[in-house]
């Protein structure tokens, strides 16, 4: 079988026993996507010649270890020394940084291999990676249909064997969402578990680096090595990371499974909510305790989460000038002129409308009224979640109301693309630990199958997930993208 | 008409605290560096870069506010005030909006022997922003440039309340919160430098009234001098104004320190929505109240505690004692003198006189100098001994100021030594007096100017170098 | 309430974004954005106190020591407008 098809398991067997080096294994890769991305458009960069002299260093030295020689690729608002980090906008279009990300440095200090960078919704604002300012990235089981987002290019490059992992960021939903539509696993950890330094932030109190891959053992793999305390993270927490790897196992007898009945509302696609509950009859199946409970005030979590969101997200934003870096229109004969030129022609209408909408929670007048109100909400939200897991040892829901929709269907409506996340901002609210994993297929299109679990408790969700796995098939299943 | 009028001024002070970096990055703080050199991706607000607290910002900030007389807050926070300006990379500025470190406090001063006490309403943690440089003036400038090697820099914005009642009494806030802050050790409160800074807000009102005029922020305080010269402006300019029957404006003006104006920045409805809200990027912090007590019991003597020990100690009047206590370099250079020569009063004389006026014509600080207290008090023993008179000492230490030499060499080196040796003398005076019998005759007679130019001969046989006091003695003996 | 066309005007000086040609659609995209957002005013929060921070952590700090810079031209190699070693912006008033 050919290289890309593997695991990052799989891959590190062949080297382990040399039937295969580092640089056959991105040869490999960079043909496939040579051959590919034309039709998927998942890398906004492919760092070929990078990845072809990383894997000549990884080879000098022969001791083999952990993701060392394997290949992998980065959401493109992950900072990456020397290369291009776009975060998909014309504003950072010609952006290189000098320093990497504290996630990157970890990959590339293991000895991973870079691959390339992956397109978004630019600035990591967006749904369906339409609003990368670059092109929109194809679903591989439909190239007529998005791949979700924002870390549409990371889902599509996994599930069409461009990379065997990627490392995105999920704010709202951006790794579980698009890992749901593509068919693959995406493993948001709890906020603070991995370090953010590097990161172009979205919303701080919300982002979180997380993992998308072919199947739940690359996750934990992953997980382990970018997990922990960064000292130059304020919110990374000092905790100590367990090997995660030791939760692979698959008896989950006695586990106790909270579905909450909000999260199965009626508007969401009947099929869809069909397959996740013939999923929690294979937990029932396999001996884990099944209760529905009630989360009240899941009702404003998405409501909270745009005002939330927005607000942080306006300000994060505000540093894009083009004084130090970014576009600089230099037509500008005045400061203000300077700030308008350069931010209005560079930036997204998504952009403009949430910075525009988060200048305006945060303004005198609507501060309490919207703010202050949203941070309350969020902690009732915070002690609903909390209660259920006090019961529980993770949570359940279908990761989207449906299915991947087609290119350009929800561009005219707004609320529609918005209520993509209103499966998965629950999480994100309460800064909990939160998985995708392929359940089912609809119509031909993949499943996802969301775990939520206590903060810091990653290793319940990669149990709970991997059981399942062991005993379905569906992360088998491949897209056919016309070419072997 | 301004007699009926009374000016109420608050003061917000900004002070760098003395930290070897800046507040949230590793960078160094040192002044005076190559533009953009002491720059990092996180003080430069590029994507992704994060902020972490520097723990001796926070303890130097604790330190000030109990020489402040401030509670220390259980519990800070840090928030964004958000703005855009070119020295302002990230585009908001991480400061303390509701929950400040230090909390109320005061500070006592003095003017014209009598003691008030100005209130402290809070002071916070925040960082600096870089500097522009303009070509000519803000306003003129076709371009400005950035330096961002003061971004970050860890200020602390020290808010008094609106207590003070002139110019003379905020210039002395001023000083005495400079002085509190350089005993404490935590700023070297430059004002040339920036690292001591003002802004004030001020308004007038008809005496007797109780309720506040409308108040006016003035910014761009960049010395004592300024402070005083743009209060005695705006008060005059406000009374004026509502003499005229205008209405004062709530806005931001700026001192022109060229035309010596204030002049109008932006009114209130101009002013920018700031849209605070808490730093997602930067846990709170919580203060144990043994470290308070700690540092409480690290403080050194402060300019109160220096006052009444030299008032104690030496017999000095609490005028010479305060300002002996102005800067700790200043107080040291003092204790340092009197502990090699024992007379206080001659010392502070001394300093507080000729040296003091050789500091201020050079505009340098004590610390600057190139006299050092082992010099300087070699010189008092020369007056002490009558080696010297006290004008010629007056240059020598004018020399010693410039050169930096020991007052016995300048001695030396110039044949300055006093004459004080009783036989040379009279063997001089015996010359005159035998020269002029007539003189010798008028003053015999009670004529006083004669006993003058026998001086006069004397002082001018010994260039100048007789001693004055030996001189009379032995004349009126000689003449008798 | 709902958003006029000078108040998107107004939000987007201040958040300093030019949007001249679209300012009509933004209106009406931040009406049905605020609109959704309104049920949350319906909550009552009495006694509820605001999460600020997600974590239990406080007081992370780092020591007061030097980590060398990175450098003028480093820090400058992104920058379209330079000046000798300086970053340079346009006529400021």
């Amino acid at each position: 079988m050919s290289a890309y098809r593997l695991t990052i398991k799989q891959l590190e067997n062949l080297l382990n026993k040399r039937e295969i080096s580092a640089s056959e294994i991105v040869d490999s890769f960079l043909t496939r996507i040579n051959q590919i991305d034309d039709k998927v458009k998942a890398f906004v960069t492919v760092t070929d010649e990078v990845a072809r002299n990383q894997a000549k260093q990884v080879e000098k030295s022969p001791s083999p270890s952990m993701l060392k020689g394997i290949p992998y690729s980065l959401k493109d608002n992950i900072c990456t020394d020397g290369i291009k980090t776009t975060c998909s906008s014309k504003m950072l279009e010609n952006f290189t940084p000098n320093y990497d990300a504290t996630v990157a440095s970890q990959l590339k200090t293991a000895g991973g291999i870079l691959l390339g960078k992956l397109n978004l919704d630019e600035f990591a604002l967006g749904t369906s990676t339409e609003q990368s300012a670059f092109f929109p990235t194809c679903n591989p089981w439909d190239l007529s249909r998005v791949p979700g987002g924002s870390s549409g290019g990371a889902a599509a490059a996994v599930a069409a064997d461009e990379t065997p992992f990627a490392l995105a960021t999920d704010t709202g939903g951006s790794i579980r969402q698009p890992a749901s539509y593509c068919g693959v696993v995406g493993l948001k950890p709890s906020y603070g578990r991995v370090s953010r330094l590097g990161v172009m932030a979205v919303a701080s109190s919300f982002d979180q680096v997380g993992i998308i891959s072919k199947n739940v053992e690359d996750s934990a793999i992953v997980l382990g090595r970018i997990a922990g305390k960064d000292y130059q993270d304020s919110t990374s927490l000092d905790a100590p990371v367990p090997d995660y790897t030791t939760f692979l196992i698959t008896d989950i007898k006695g586990m106790k499974i909270a579905y909450p009945k909000e999260f199965f509302a009626e508007s969401f696609d009947k099929e869809v909510k069909a397959t996740v509950i013939k999923a929690l009859h294979k937990y029932e199946e396999l001996g884990a305790i099944v209760e529905e409970v009630s989360i009240p005030n899941v009702e404003y979590a998405l409501p909270i989460y745009h005002v939330l969101a927005a607000a942080e997200f306006s300000t994060n934003l505000a540093r894009l000038d083009g004084i130090r870096y970014g576009f600089n229109d230099k037509s500008a004969d005045n400061l203000t002129d300077m700030y308008l030129k350069n931010r209005g022609l560079s930036l997204g209408a998504e952009v403009k409308r949430r910075t525009l909408f988060g200048s305006f929670v945060l303004s005198a007048d609507n501060y309490e009224k919207y703010y202050l109100q949203a941070l309350k909400i969020r902690n009732l939200i915070y002690q609903d979640m909390q209660k259920v897991l006090a019961n529980y040892d993770i949570i359940i829901s279908p990761t989207t109301p449906n299915t991947a929709f087609k290119i350009g269907e929800q561009a005219a409506s707004l609320l529609d693309l918005y209520n993509n996340d209103i499966l998965t901002v629950t999480a994100s609210i309460a800064g909990l630990p939160a998985m995708s994993i392929p359940c089912g297929f609809v119509d031909n299109l993949p499943v996802g199958m969301q775990i939520m679990g206590k903060s810091l408790d990653e290793g319940q969700l990669i149990k709970a997930a991997y059981a399942f796995e062991q005993h379905t098939s569906y992360h088998q299943e491949k897209p056919d993208l016309g070419v072997n | 008409m301004y007699s009926e009028y009374e000016v109420v001024i608050g003061l917000e002070v900004h002070v760098e605290l003395k930290t070897k970096t800046k507040i949230f990055c590793g960078c160094s703080t040192e002044f005076g560096a190559l533009p953009n050199s002491q720059v990092c991706p996180s003080c430069a607000g590029f994507p992704g870069m994060l902020p972490v607290l520097n723990e001796q910002a926070v303890e130097y900030a604790i330190k000030a506010g109990l020489a402040l007389n401030c509670g220390i807050a259980d519990y800070c926070k840090f928030d964004r005030k958000n703005y855009f300006y070119p020295d302002l990379p990230t585009a908001y500025q991480i400061t303390q909006f509701d929950y400040p470190i230090c909390l109320e406090g005061h500070l006592d001063i003095e003017l014209d022997g009598k003691k008030k006490r100005i209130g402290i309403t809070r002071a916070h943690l925040e960082e600096d922003a870089g500097k522009l440089i303009h070509q000519g003036s803000i306003t003129t400038s076709p371009y400005s440039l950035v330096d961002l090697n003061r971004a970050g820099v860890p200020l602390l914005e020290i808010v008094s309340e609106p207590d003070m009642r002139s110019a003379a009494e905020a210039r002395a806030y001023m000083e005495k919160l400079r002085s509190v802050l350089l005993f404490a050790g935590v700023s070297d409160c430059k004002m040339q430098e920036g690292s001591l800074r003002c802004d004030a807000n001020i308004s007038v009102r008809p005496i007797g009234t109780t309720t506040f005029g409308t108040r006016v922020e003035i910014k761009n305080l960049n010395s004592f001098r300024a402070l005083e010269r743009a209060i005695e402006y705006e008060a005059k300019r406000q009374v004026d104004a509502i003499e005229d029957g205008e209405e004062i404006v709530q806005e931001t003006r700026t001192w022109d320190e060229e035309k010596q104006v204030t002049k109008s920045m932006r009114t209130k409805e101009e002013a920018e929505d700031y849209r605070y809200f808490p730093e997602p990027d930067l846990p709170p912090v919580r203060i144990a109240r043994d470290l308070v007590e700690q540092i409480k019991n690290g403080l050194p003597e402060l300019p109160e505690q220096a006052v009444a020990r030299l008032v104690n100690d030496y017999e000095l009047s609490e005028y010479d004692a305060s300002v002996l206590t102005l800067t700790p370099e200043y107080l040291k250079f003092f204790d340092d003198s009197v502990k090699i020569f024992n007379d206080a009063k001659l010392v502070a004389n001394w300093m507080m006189g000729d040296l003091n006026r050789l500091l201020n014509n050079a505009n340098m600080e004590i610390g600057e100098g190139k006299i050092l207290p082992a010099d300087f008090t070699d010189l008092l023993f020369l007056i002490d001994k009558g080696e010297i008179s006290g004008k010629m000492a007056k240059n020598v230490l004018e020399e010693m100021f410039n050169s930096g030499k020991n007052p016995k060499d300048i001695v030396k080196e110039k044949g300055l030594a006093q004459i004080s040796d009783e036989d040379t003398l009279i063997t001089i005076i015996e010359e005159i007096i035998v020269k002029n019998p007539k003189v010798v005759e008028d003053y015999k007679q009670g004529k006083d100017k004669a006993f003058g130019f026998f001086v006069g001969q004397v002082m001018k046989a010994t260039k100048g170098q007789a001693n004055p006091a030996v001189v009379n003695k032995l004349l009126k003996k000689s003449l008798e | 309430m709902s958003f006029t066309v000078e108040e998107v005007e107004k939000l987007a000086l201040l958040a300093k974004i030019d949007i001249n040609e679209d300012i009509k659609l933004y209106a009406d995209q931040l009406n049905l954005l605020l609109n959704y957002v309104s049920i949350i005013k319906d909550v009552n929060t009495d006694n509820v106190e605001p999460l600020i921070y997600i974590l239990p952590n406080y007081n992370v700090f780092r020591a007061d020591e030097i980590m060398p810079s990175i450098g003028q031209d480093k820090i400058l190699q992104n920058a379209t407008v330079v000046e000798e070693g300086y970053f340079k912006v346009p006529k400021i008033i």
